[in-house]
């Protein structure tokens, strides 16, 4: 600790160069956080829902149940509640396709209990119940098309077989949030409706796309799951009963590529401000070589110098990181705004930097400053005085 | 100007920090031709798969096959509009198409995986080109066979010619493997049209009809009549086009991703490249100064240095660049229309062009502000610094 106004001192000796290197460490942190927030988001939002069981038609999500399924699968022995849920593919107008959202027709009821996720104020959930043509949407979605709680939103579906002659007309009953630590990945720019409006539109001929099953002890998920299949063996329509996790990733647009991919950057980034600390800290070490000449002659230990080195290092990374953090949490708040890159982001559920990823990016910083600073260290602990003070 | 020689020669003496500045920079230029590549291997894939001569008839307001369905009479109609070429045969080119998606196992781990299976008639091969029986037979008209996609044959379990699979509660034959030339039909199934229409209870309809136009300059016209129809509402787009706006949502996205990443990366890499530059500049300033007492400008110095920049950029770009072609050729899949699609990642010669034009633009940015330094130092201080 003495010696850490000698340490800064170094550090301030090129300006230039150590806050270029500072904001290269930074940049990279605040590179490597975001991505590795998206992961955990990502990964969060796979694995949610242990208790959750999702049944479609066998053959594949294309192809809908009979609402009749509901009360069987209700009264097998483990299961808790049961909703029924469908992909509507509801527009607002079908020759604009980049303006499409994600929207269900859910049973309100169950579906809210067995998704605590998607959370309303009592009213709000009191006004969506009563109100048949009533819809929930997302903030992420209010905010996109500036829309607040009792406008008017009409949609036509883009799957034939739920065309309506006139489009589904809903009132927004109220805007549900959600909670990015307790339930990490969740969408917020979702629409729910109410199924029994989309059937009776429909003319009760489009059935159920998928059935959502809470179960009460996710160690029966295997025996639940059969039980349910068997018990529609022997009809027109079988299902198939999988985890919500299995459900999700065979949806996923590159699923488990695609955390592989934004591991791989990660891992890229941090090679590359292992270089580039490398290069600033050696270039550091060899304009020194009198001056750790002079500190050895004085008697300091080669091991004292070597530590003052990798401080340096490792005070260099953190500054470095926790710049990188900073930049980071401004920049996740303001990137939405960005044009190109925020509609990038508002196709993904919303992200915040969680602390342990936060943590994780400050070791890493100082990690690496270490590790760079190992190579001109050890070679300083080796060099013999001599050495140092000839002039090269 | 100064030959480029001296420039070479200065960078080779700082050989250790010019090529940590080189490694920066290549990592830079190989994450960012990465994800080109990979979003131009899936363009190019469904790019393949539509043909420019093919126009796709759909349900209005469809965005996707899947979602798109008519009465078969309806498209029967439309089939025998006289606008639409005629083949060796004499008949219309028309290919009237089931198109659905049904869950296999993948034979990697048994979980399962959507597989687009399309029904279709012997006009499909006709209608589209380059599909090629590999293995085994065609499809029969009216039998309970299929024959699937190379792809799909080595991605998804029990898809040998000789076995069986079940869709619906019918078993198909496979009888035969196709190439489709890495378009997305090597992603499918594809069966007999009444067959399938007959296991998947969807007989009396279909899904898309992919014609082939005599004139294609009768597209808007046709579309719009097809629209304008009072009955069944219809839209026509070109088949290219429809498989584009299928790869659209991935592609920018992957787009999009390599911009941020490497736009970040990259000023970080740039960074790296100003040290090392700065470091050459401060360890020659006697020689900057002997050069400008010589006569040479404050242009050639500083060109002189950008050039040094550019060149170690450069170098760095050329490593990036090798380094992506690792990933050329590797295979990924991805959910579009619904169903998977197995895609190659493809390093092309223009993502190479903007992978060297990216490496230059962090030479030249990362050495400008240290060439600046070393052309306005003045003679007298420059020839006095150590």
């Amino acid at each position: 600790m003495r010696f850490l106004p000698f340490i800064l001192r170094h550090l301030r000796r090129n300006w230039a160069r150590t806050s270029t290197t500072a904001a290269a460490i930074a940049l990279c942190i605040f590179l490597f956080c975001t991505l590795q927030t998206f992961v955990a988001s990502l990964t969060g939002f796979l694995m949610q829902g242990t208790t959750r069981l999702v049944t479609r038609h066998n053959v594949s999500r294309a192809f809908r149940m009979p609402n009749s399924y509901e009360a069987q699968i209700a009264a097998v022995p483990g299961v808790k509640r049961v909703a029924a849920a469908n992909w509507f593919g509801g527009m607002r107008d079908l020759s604009k396709p980049a303006d499409v959202f994600t929207n269900f027709a859910i049973e309100a009821d169950s579906f809210l209990a067995i998704y605590p996720e998607f959370i309303l104020t009592d009213e709000e959930k009191q006004a969506f119940l009563n109100d048949q043509r009533g819809c929930i949407i997302g903030r992420a979605l209010a905010e996109k098309f500036n829309w607040k709680v009792g406008d008017a939103v009409e949609l036509v579906s883009s799957v034939s077989d739920y065309r309506t002659s006139a489009p589904l007309d809903f009132v927004i009953s109220g805007i549900y949030h959600t909670d990015q630590v307790r339930y990490p990945g969740t969408n917020d720019a979702l629409l729910f409706f109410h199924y029994k409006y989309f059937d009776e539109a429909t003319g009760r001929k489009a059935g159920v796309a998928t059935y959502r099953v809470e179960i009460a002890d996710p160690g029966q998920v295997g025996a639940i799951s059969q039980a349910i299949d068997t018990l529609f063996e022997n009809s027109d329509a079988q299902t198939h009963t999988e985890t919500e996790a299995q459900y999700r990733a065979s949806l996923g647009v590159l699923g488990g590529n695609l955390v592989l991919l934004l591991n791989g950057i990660a891992l890229t980034v941090m090679f590359t401000i292992l270089f580039v600390t490398a290069n600033t800290m050696s270039m550091a070490v060899r304009e020194r070589r009198t001056e750790i000449a002079v500190l050895k002659t004085l008697g300091f230990p080669s091991r004292f110098v070597m530590c003052l080195i990798l401080s340096e290092g490792a005070i260099l990374g953190a500054f470095g990181a926790v710049t990188g953090l900073l930049l980071g949490r401004f920049l996740l708040d303001a990137l939405p705004n960005v044009p190109l890159i925020g509609d990038l982001i508002q196709s993904f559920p919303r992200m915040s930097l969680p602390r342990a990823i936060a943590i994780g990016g400050i070791a890493i910083g100082v990690l690496l400053g270490l590790t760079a600073g190992l190579i001109p260290a050890v070679l300083a602990y080796r060099a013999r005085i001599t050495e140092l003070v000839r002039p090269t | 100007m100064l030959p480029l020689s001296y420039n070479i020669k200065s960078i080779a003496i700082r050989w250790k920090s010019a090529l940590l500045a080189i490694i920066g920079i290549s990592l830079v230029v190989a994450v960012f031709l990465c994800l080109l590549a990979m979003a131009s291997g899936f363009q190019l894939a469904l790019r393949a798969t539509g043909s420019t001569l093919n126009a796709l008839v759909l349900q209005e307001g469809s965005q996707s096959e899947l979602s798109s369905s008519f009465p078969k009479d309806a498209g029967d109609r439309v089939a025998v509009d006289r606008r639409i070429a005629r083949g060796v045969d004499s008949k219309p080119l028309v290919s009237p198409e089931l198109v659905t998606i049904v869950a296999l196992p993948r034979r990697a781990d048994g979980e399962l995986s959507n597989v687009t299976v399309r029904g279709v008639t012997p006009a499909a091969f006709n209608v589209r080109n380059g599909l090629r029986i590999i293995e085994g037979r065609n499809l029969k008209p009216g039998l309970y066979e299929v024959v699937v996609g190379r792809g799909v044959q080595a991605r998804i379990r029990g898809l040998e010619v000789g076995q069986r699979i079940k869709m619906m509660k019918r078993e198909f034959d496979v009888v035969g493997v196709m190439d489709a030339d890495g378009s997305a039909f090597d992603s499918e199934i594809w069966g007999d049209f009444d067959a399938m229409g007959s296991a998947f209870n969807l007989a009396g309809t279909e899904n898309s009809l992919t014609l082939r136009l005599a004139d294609r300059s009768s597209m808007p016209g046709f579309d719009k009549e097809l629209r304008e129809n009072p009955q069944v509402q219809l839209q026509m787009k070109s088949e290219r086009q429809y498989y584009e706006d299928q790869a659209g949502a991935l592609t920018g996205f992957l787009r999009a991703l390599a911009i941020f990443v490497s736009v970040v990366m990259g000023t970080g890499a740039v960074f790296g490249a100003m040290n090392t530059m700065n470091a050459i500049v401060a360890a020659r300033s006697r020689e900057v100064g002997t050069l400008r007492a010589l006569g040479f400008s404050r242009a050639i110095i500083l060109s002189a240095f950008v050039l040094e920049g550019l060149t170690l950029a450069l170098a760095g770009g050329v490593i990036g660049c090798i380094l992506s072609l690792l990933v050329n050729g590797l295979q990924a899949t991805t959910t579009a229309n619904m169903g998977e699609i197995a895609f190659a990642f493809r390093v092309t010669p223009l993502n190479l062009g903007y992978g060297l034009t990216f490496a230059a633009t962090m030479g030249v940015i990362g050495s400008l502000l240290p060439a600046f330094r070393a052309a306005w130092l003045p003679i007298a201080v420059a020839l006095r610094e150590a």
